[in-house]
C-alpha cells in the first residue's frame, strides 16, 4: 500500500515537472519564434513580386541606383559617427563608471538616476531638449558658436553621445563591479599609486568588458534615430544616418527601400550582439 | 580637408578675377592679349568653332582653352592632348586661338580678359589648400601642369566617380553639377537651409539640384513632418526656407512672425486610394460608409491630410457614418499609403500626389471638384534668413516655370485646370 502510494506521487510529481517545463519552453519558443517570424517577414516581403512591374521588390531595390547611393552614404555615415561617438563615450565612461563602482559618492542615488535618464526618456524628447539647450540657453549658444552642432554632422555625434554614453557607463560599471577591489589594494600595498593600480591592474582585468561595452555603445549609437532627426536634421547625404534614411524612404513612399535598410540594420545589430556575447558582455546594460 | 578641391566660380571670387584682369591689362604678360575693342563684339554673339577639339560633345567635364596658339604656347595643345588621351569620352576639350579673329570673339563672349584654361567654366580652384587660377602663363602666374592635372582629375572624379570621402563630400549628384561645394554650409551662411515636409521630398530634391546647377548656391534640406519642422524653426530660429505640406502651417508661422514672403508651389487634391482593381467597389465618399470596409484616415491634429479629410467629411455630412469604419488614424499622408500597400486597410483618403507614389499597388478614385476641399502648398521665406535675396531667388525659382515643370514631372498638381488625376 505504502509503496503503491509512493509510485503514485512520483508519477504525479514527474507529470507536474513535465507540464511545468513544457509551459516554460513553449512560452520561450513562442516568443523566440515570434521574433524570428517578424525578422523573416521583412526578407520574405522583399522577395515578393511587385504587381506593377512583375519583378520582385528586392530586384527593384537592387537596381535602384539612387537608393543604393543613398543607403551607402548613410551606412558609412552611421558607422563613422557611431565610431566617433563610442570613442568619446569611452573617454567619459571609463572614469565615470570606475568612480561609480569604487567610491561612495554623495547623492549616489541622484547621480545614478540622472545617468539612467537619457536611456529612459523618449528619444524624441532627448532631441528636443538638445535643440532647446543649444539654441535657447546662453551656455548652449556659446557652445554652438564654438562647435557648430545644430543641423550639422557634429550634431549627429552630440545626439548619439547624449544617449549612448549612459549605456556605456552602465555597461562599464557592471564590469568594474565584478572586479575584486582586493587586487588593487594588493597593488597599492606593494607601492603602486592609485593611477597605476587602476591602469595596470583594473584596466587589464576589465579588458573584455570594456570591449563589450564599447561595441554595445557603438550599436546603440548606430540605432539612434529621433534625436538625430530633430537635432541634426534629416538631410539626405548629409545628416541622414541609416535609421533616418529608413524614415525618409518610408515618408516618400519607398517602402522597399525602407525595408531594405531595416534588414541591413537587423543584420548589423545581430552581428554586434553576437560579438558582444562572445566577449562575455553582461546582460545588465541599463 | 586639405588636398581637396574647391572650385570657385570666377564671378564668386571677384578679387581674384580683378587681380588677374588688372595683371593682364597692366603688365601684358606673355599669354595675355589685350581685350578686343568693344565695337568688335557682335551684339548677338554666335558660338565659334574651336580650332582644336577632342573627346565627346556631351561629356560631363568640359575644358576650354583660350590662348594664342603659336610656338610659344605649344604646351597648351600638348596638355590638352594628354588630357584627351587620359580621359577619353569623359571630357570635351576645345581650344580657341585668341590670336585669330574668331577665337578672339569667342574669348570675349565668355567674358575673359586674358588667356587661360576653363574647366567646367571655372578657372579658380583650391588645390591642397592653396587657391590657384588657371589663367595666363603657368610659369609666371603661379600654377603648374600638376595643378591642372589635379583639377581635371578631381572634376572627372566628381562627375563620374563615386564619393571619395563620405564625411567630407556632398552627394555625388550635386557635385557633378559643379557649383562650389560649400563645406561651411551653415544655416544662413553662404548656402540656403530649408525645412521641408517629408512628403515633398521628390520634387524638392529635383528642384534643389536644378537650382544649384543654375545659381551655384548649395541648398541643404532638412525633411520631417510639417508640425515637427515648425517646432524646430521655433526653437532654433534659423534657416532660410520653409515648405510645409499645407497652407495652415505657413499661416501659423506667419502669425508668429517667422515668414517674410510666401508663394504657392503646388496644390493637393484629396482622392480615395483603394486596393488594386478596387475589390470592394468603392466609387464615392459615401461608399466608405458601407459595412465591412476598413478605412484609414489622417489624424486631424497632426497632419494636413487629416485636417482636410475631417473638413471634407463634415462637408458631406459623412463624419459619423465613415467614422464607424475607420480602423486607424495615421500621423502622415505616406503612412496611409504604406498601410494600404501592406494590406492593413481597404481604403484611405489621401492627397493625389501621395496616391501617385503607390500607383503600382493602389487605384485612385477621384472626387467631384465642386464638393472637394483643395489645399495650397506654399513655400515661405523665413524672417531669420541671412541670405534674403538668395532665398527670394529660390522662392521665385520654385514658383516659376522651371519649378512648376519639376513638380508636374513628379506628379504634383501645379495647375488646378490640369490635375494629375482628372475627374
Amino acid at each position: 500500500m505504502s509503496s503503491n502510494q509512493e509510485t503514485n506521487t512520483m508519477h504525479a510529481g514527474e507529470g507536474r515537472d513535465l507540464f511545468f517545463r513544457a509551459l516554460l519552453f513553449s512560452l520561450l519558443f513562442a516568443y523566440v519564434g515570434f521574433i524570428l517570424a517578424v525578422l523573416c517577414a521583412d526578407v520574405l516581403w522583399l522577395g515578393r513580386h511587385d504587381p506593377g512591374t512583375g519583378k520582385s521588390y528586392l530586384y527593384k531595390l537592387a537596381t535602384d541606383v539612387e537608393v543604393w547611393e543613398e543607403t551607402k552614404a548613410a551606412f558609412w555615415l552611421s558607422v563613422v559617427s557611431a565610431f566617433v561617438t563610442s570613442i568619446l563615450a569611452l573617454i567619459v565612461a571609463v572614469p565615470a563608471a570606475y568612480a561609480l563602482s569604487r567610491f561612495r559618492l554623495p547623492f549616489a542615488k541622484v547621480i545614478d538616476t540622472l545617468i539612467d535618464l537619457p536611456i529612459v526618456i523618449p528619444p524624441l524628447i532627448a532631441g528636443i531638449s538638445l535643440l532647446v539647450f543649444f539654441n535657447q540657453t546662453a551656455l548652449g549658444v556659446k557652445l554652438n558658436d564654438l562647435l557648430d552642432v545644430v543641423y550639422t554632422r557634429r550634431g549627429i555625434v552630440v545626439a548619439q553621445f547624449f544617449v549612448a554614453s549612459a549605456f556605456c557607463i552602465r555597461a562599464l560599471k557592471a564590469t568594474f563591479d565584478q572586479i575584486n577591489p582586493r587586487f588593487e589594494m594588493v597593488a597599492r600595498s606593494l607601492g603602486c599609486g592609485p593611477f597605476r593600480a587602476f591602469w595596470s591592474v583594473s584596466m587589464p582585468l576589465a579588458k573584455t568588458g570594456l570591449m563589450a561595452g564599447w561595441i554595445m555603445t557603438w550599436a546603440r549609437a548606430m540605432g539612434e534615430f529621433a534625436p538625430i532627426m530633430v537635432f541634426a536634421g534629416a538631410t539626405p547625404f548629409h545628416t541622414a544616418v541609416l535609421p533616418v534614411t529608413a524614415f525618409l524612404n518610408l515618408s516618400s513612399g519607398h517602402i522597399e527601400a525602407a525595408v531594405g535598410v531595416t534588414v541591413l540594420m537587423i543584420v548589423l545589430a545581430g552581428l554586434t550582439l553576437s560579438i558582444f556575447k562572445k566577449l562575455g558582455g553582461q546582460g545588465y546594460l541599463w | 580637408m586639405t588636398g581637396a578641391l574647391l572650385p570657385i566660380r570666377p564671378s564668386h571670387n571677384l578679387r581674384t578675377v580683378f587681380l588677374a584682369a588688372s595683371a593682364c591689362l597692366v603688365m601684358n604678360l606673355s599669354g595675355c592679349s589685350k581685350p578686343p575693342p568693344k565695337e568688335q563684339a557682335s551684339p548677338e554673339p554666335r558660338p565659334v568653332p574651336p580650332v582644336f577639339s577632342m573627346g565627346q560633345p556631351n561629356a560631363k567635364v568640359r575644358i576650354d582653352a583660350f590662348y594664342p596658339l603659336d610656338k610659344e604656347h605649344a604646351w597648351v595643345l600638348d596638355w590638352l592632348h594628354e588630357a584627351g588621351r587620359n580621359y577619353g569620352e569623359k571630357v570635351n576639350i576645345r581650344a580657341y586661338d585668341i590670336g585669330t579673329e574668331p577665337g578672339r570673339r569667342e574669348w570675349h563672349r565668355r567674358g575673359m580678359l586674358c588667356g587661360g584654361l576653363l574647366v567646367n567654366d571655372k578657372s579658380c580652384f583650391t588645390v591642397g589648400g592653396r587657391k590657384i587660377t588657371l589663367l595666363r602663363d603657368p610659369n609666371t602666374a603661379g600654377w603648374t601642369r600638376e595643378h591642372f592635372v589635379t583639377v581635371l582629375a578631381s572634376e572627372v572624379h566628381r562627375a563620374y566617380g563615386q564619393t571619395k570621402e563620405l564625411l567630407d563630400t556632398k552627394s555625388p549628384v550635386t557635385s557633378a553639377q559643379g557649383p562650389a561645394p560649400n563645406r561651411q554650409a551653415k544655416a544662413g551662411g553662404k548656402s540656403l537651409f530649408m525645412f521641408c515636409g517629408a512628403g515633398l521630398r521628390k520634387p524638392i530634391e529635383a528642384l534643389r539640384k536644378a537650382f544649384e546647377a543654375e545659381y551655384g548656391i548649395p541648398v541643404r534640406v532638412c525633411y520631417a513632418g510639417s508640425a515637427c519642422l515648425l517646432a524646430q524653426i521655433e526653437i532654433t530660429r534659423r534657416g532660410d526656407l520653409y515648405l510645409p505640406g499645407e497652407k495652415f502651417y505657413i499661416h501659423q508661422a506667419t502669425e508668429r512672425g517667422y515668414v517674410a514672403a510666401s508663394k504657392t508651389v503646388c496644390h493637393f487634391i484629396p482622392v480615395i486610394m483603394v486596393r488594386n482593381g478596387n475589390p470592394k467597389g468603392i466609387h464615392s465618399l459615401a461608399d466608405l460608409a458601407q459595412p465591412g470596409i476598413r478605412v484609414g484616415l489622417g489624424e486631424a491634429k497632426s497632419c494636413a491630410v487629416g485636417k482636410t479629410t475631417a473638413e471634407l467629411l463634415r462637408k458631406h455630412k459623412l463624419e459619423k457614418s465613415v467614422g464607424k469604419n475607420v480602423v486607424v488614424y495615421m500621423g502622415t499622408a505616406p503612412e496611409l499609403g504604406n498601410a494600404l500597400k501592406l494590406g492593413s486597410i481597404d481604403a484611405a483618403i489621401n492627397w493625389d500626389a501621395v496616391a501617385a507614389w503607390y500607383e503600382d499597388a493602389c487605384d485612385v478614385v477621384t472626387l467631384p471638384r465642386k464638393r472637394n476641399v483643395i489645399v495650397e502648398c506654399p513655400l515661405g521665406v523665413l524672417t531669420f534668413s541671412k541670405a534674403n535675396r538668395m532665398s527670394m531667388e529660390f522662392l521665385n525659382f520654385a514658383a516659376g516655370e522651371k519649378g512648376r515643370q519639376l513638380f508636374r514631372k513628379e506628379n504634383y498638381t501645379v495647375d488646378l485646370s490640369r490635375p494629375i488625376y482628372p475627374e
